[in-house]
């Protein structure tokens, strides 16, 4: 059954910011490394849109920013702080020792960043952050995995990963999109780098590749999964016309400083919903995820959205003087996609935008030397979960590079010690049945809308707010999408898009169960997790992650310390303007920012 | 224009029109709609203009699927590159 085999030492699955970023690490510390990407190497997933692809922040302590130079930087910032930050940001169920990492690391990942020539935008980022573009990032990665001779496959797509007759992960099962040919690979450790869950959400900000088939080829494979019911959405992306839909440039305009939302009626909505401290915050930090996307959903369910579902993001109130502040700073937004969206705003007066699935909190459970635990299998990037905890607020990109540095030095020693095996024959047997298994189905209906039926489900009830019994349903109509028949109309292997849509569909079920298992197993409502049945978040029963294994979710205790959450059950909106009044930067960059 | 690179044929079908369509947005139309068996960039599509994948040519001119707005009453859609895998996929050259 299989086309082609290929061995190597280190396996790097995903070519975003950590797959490129592990690719090179494991290279430079002597693996030979094959890295396989479902796009184009140098330009796909999350990392190539981070910043709309016009600004990305990428973040640090502010002190090490100043001593590399970067003048707006908080010179009094200190790792400490930042730390203590990013775990109140986390609602106290960040894994500490990632967090660690993260702090202590991101120094030398962003200097060798802006060493290797990362292009910085001038958007003013504030005391922890820089500017780049998604693609600048990737452009000064992907020169460094080059440099380290690292063989690329593009256009292929994880099916499964293999483990070895220990159980130990020691290769996978690729399909060649075009040919579509099955290629065996045999390593000696496996980095995953697939990012986020995207594709479970209709309305989602990533590119249309990030279907959650890394996560689910894990948990197949055994791997535990951590806090999966942890999704961010993001407020500000156009929701319409069709063209645009998914671009998130009014998000990042707005994270610069510029335009304001109103709904249908023209009314500011925000004070309906929070204090004057947490609208500063969520006009003016990172914080604006989860405070305006919250806003939003409720504004939808009181029927005050737009035909499109969004409400209006405007640049109207700008002097002429801020608009041109704001296209120097920004020159992209006289070129390409981005004038026809101006001009767009300009005719209208305003961008119809809504919250769209963005960023994966949760994922597989890693520890600092980015292990998952099956032996053999290491994970970075969007794709792993812990890092921070209920709710993100610092850096994704200073993750992935972190992490994937981590991961490839780390799977490089362990390819070493364990040398490349054989999967087990009975193991690589059923992923090439699994792989195959649509193009043989007795017929039925289109795997597209099984594939829009799974979708639909998990959007309905996993989204911003949840509730046990939408879940339930959500769950049930999950099963019942895994009963419908369906086949691809043509059986042909070669670019097939219908048997592509079975196997993603797979994965998104997977994840999508993933997602409300573990939401379902916390009756609470903390950070970006929101239930209307269970509106307080409770410190006494759940400082704990869940832990997801075999379809079980099991809740075990994160490790606490300093800073402490405040014991006791709070109404959800008290604990979020109790962690605020926390924070080192609560009424100082927050309030002008 | 469909097919693969040794058989070709024509196909023609009819998509409602809308303002604020993308060529992608037809193709996905069609993919949906009409026919499941269309062939053309779609597995790690940014949408965007930014991945540089979705090349097509439009009424005889190569542009990006995703940043072409889809206007007037006909399109004619062909592969950008002789290289077709099918239909309006083409082989892109390898990663440099
Ligand atoms: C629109 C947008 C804007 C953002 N802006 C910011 C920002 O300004 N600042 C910030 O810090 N964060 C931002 N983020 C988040 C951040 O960009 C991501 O978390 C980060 O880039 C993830 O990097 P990654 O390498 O883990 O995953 P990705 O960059 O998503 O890469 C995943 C890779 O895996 C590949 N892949 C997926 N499935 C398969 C498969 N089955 N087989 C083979 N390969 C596969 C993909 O093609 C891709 O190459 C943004 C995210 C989005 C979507
Ligand atoms: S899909 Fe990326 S450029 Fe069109």
């Amino acid at each position: 059954m299989i086309d082609r085999e290929m061995s190597c030492g280190v396996l790097v699955v995903g070519s975003g910011g950590a797959g490129l970023r592990a690719a090179c690490a494991a290279a430079e510390a002597g693996a030979s490394v094959l890295l396989a990407t479902k796009g184009r190497v140098n330009r796909s997933g999350a990392t190539l849109l981070a910043g709309a692809n016009v600004s990305a922040d990428v973040m640090c302590d502010g002190g090490s920013l100043w001593r590399m130079g970067i003048k707006s930087a908080d010179p009094n910032d200190t790792q400490e702080r930042w730390f203590s930050d990013i775990v109140h940001e986390g609602f106290y169920l960040n894994r500490r020792e990632l967090v660690r990492q993260y702090v202590e690391q991101a120094p030398a990942r962003v200097s060798e960043l802006l060493q290797d020539g990362a292009v910085q935008t001038s958007a003013e980022e504030g005391g922890r952050q820089i500017g780049i573009p998604g693609s600048a990032i990737l452009d000064v990665l992907w020169r460094r995995v080059r440099a380290a001779g690292v063989r690329v496959l593009q256009d292929v797509t994880l099916c499964d990963l293999l483990p070895d007759g220990s159980g130990a992960a020691a290769g996978a099962l690729l399909l060649d999109i075009p040919s579509g040919e099955l290629i065996a690979v045999k390593s000696g450790a496996v980095v995953l780098a697939t990012g986020g869950m995207h594709g479970c959400y209709a309305f989602n900000s990533g590119t249309s590749g990030l279907c959650g088939e890394g996560q689910a080829a894990a948990m197949r494979l055994g791997a535990d999964m951590t806090l999966m019911e942890m999704v961010t959405f993001c407020p500000d992306v156009i929701c319409a016309p069709r063209r645009f839909r998914g671009n998130i440039l009014p998000y990042i305009l707005q994270c610069i400083g510029y335009g304001s939302l109103k709904n249908r009626l023209d009314e500011d909505f925000l004070p309906r919903y929070y204090s004057d401290s947490a609208i500063r915050l969520a006009l003016g930090s990172e914080w604006n995820k989860l405070l305006l996307s919250y806003a939003m959903f409720r504004e939808a369910q009181a029927g005050r959205c737009d035909e499109y579902g969004g409400v209006r993001y405007t640049l109207a109130g700008l002097t002429a003087a801020q608009r041109a502040e704001l296209e120097e700073t920004l020159p992209q937004l006289s070129r390409g996609i981005y004038r026809d969206i101006m001009a767009l705003h300009d005719r209208q007066g305003w961008l119809s935008v809504s919250a769209a699935g963005h960023y994966f909190d949760g994922g597989i459970a890693v520890n600092a030397d980015m292990s998952s635990s099956v032996p053999g299998l290491f994970a970075a990037g969007e794709c792993t979960g812990g890092l921070f905890g209920a709710n993100r607020v610092a850096a994704a990109t200073t993750q992935m590079l972190v992490q994937g540095a981590a991961a490839g030095g780390s799977a490089a020693k362990y390819a070493r010690d364990a040398g490349a095996r054989n999967a087990d024959p009975a193991a690589l047997e059923r992923a090439c049945a699994d792989a195959l298994a649509p193009l043989y189905a007795a017929g039925g209906g289109s795997p597209r809308k099984v594939r829009a039926k799974v979708i639909e489900a998990v959007s309905q009830s996993a989204g911003i707010v949840r509730s046990a019994q939408g879940m339930a349903e959500g769950l049930r109509l999950l099963d019942e999408t895994e009963e419908t028949a369906a086949a691809p109309q043509r059986r042909e292997r070669a670019a097939n898009r219908e048997w592509l849509d079975a196997l993603e569909t797979r994965s998104l079920r997977a994840c999508g169960r993933a997602i409300l298992l573990s939401s379902l197993a916390r009756g609470e409502s903390r950070g970006v997790f929101v239930r209307s049945d269970c509106p307080a978040t409770d410190n006494d029963r759940f400082l704990c992650e869940t832990l997801l294994h075999g379809g079980e979710v099991t809740l075990r205790p994160v490790e606490q310390g300093a800073p402490a959450a405040a014991p006791g059950k709070a109404d959800y909106f008290e604990e979020l303007e109790r962690v605020f009044a926390r924070l080192s930067y609560a009424e100082g960059d927050a309030a002008n920012g | 224009m469909r097919g693969d690179g040794r058989r070709r044929y024509e196909a023609e079908y009819r998509v409602p029109r809308a303002p604020g369509l993308s060529v992608m947005d037809v193709l996905d139309y069609i993919y949906e709609n009409l026919d499941p068996t269309l062939a053309y960039f779609s597995h790690e599509a940014c949408r965007q203009t930014a991945c540089g994948r979705c090349l097509v040519r439009v009424n005889g001119t190569v542009c990006l699927a995703c940043g072409c707005p889809a206007e007037g009453e006909r399109l004619t859609l062909e592969p950008w590159n002789a290289n077709v895998v099918r239909d309006l996929l083409c082989r892109f050259p390898p990663a440099e």
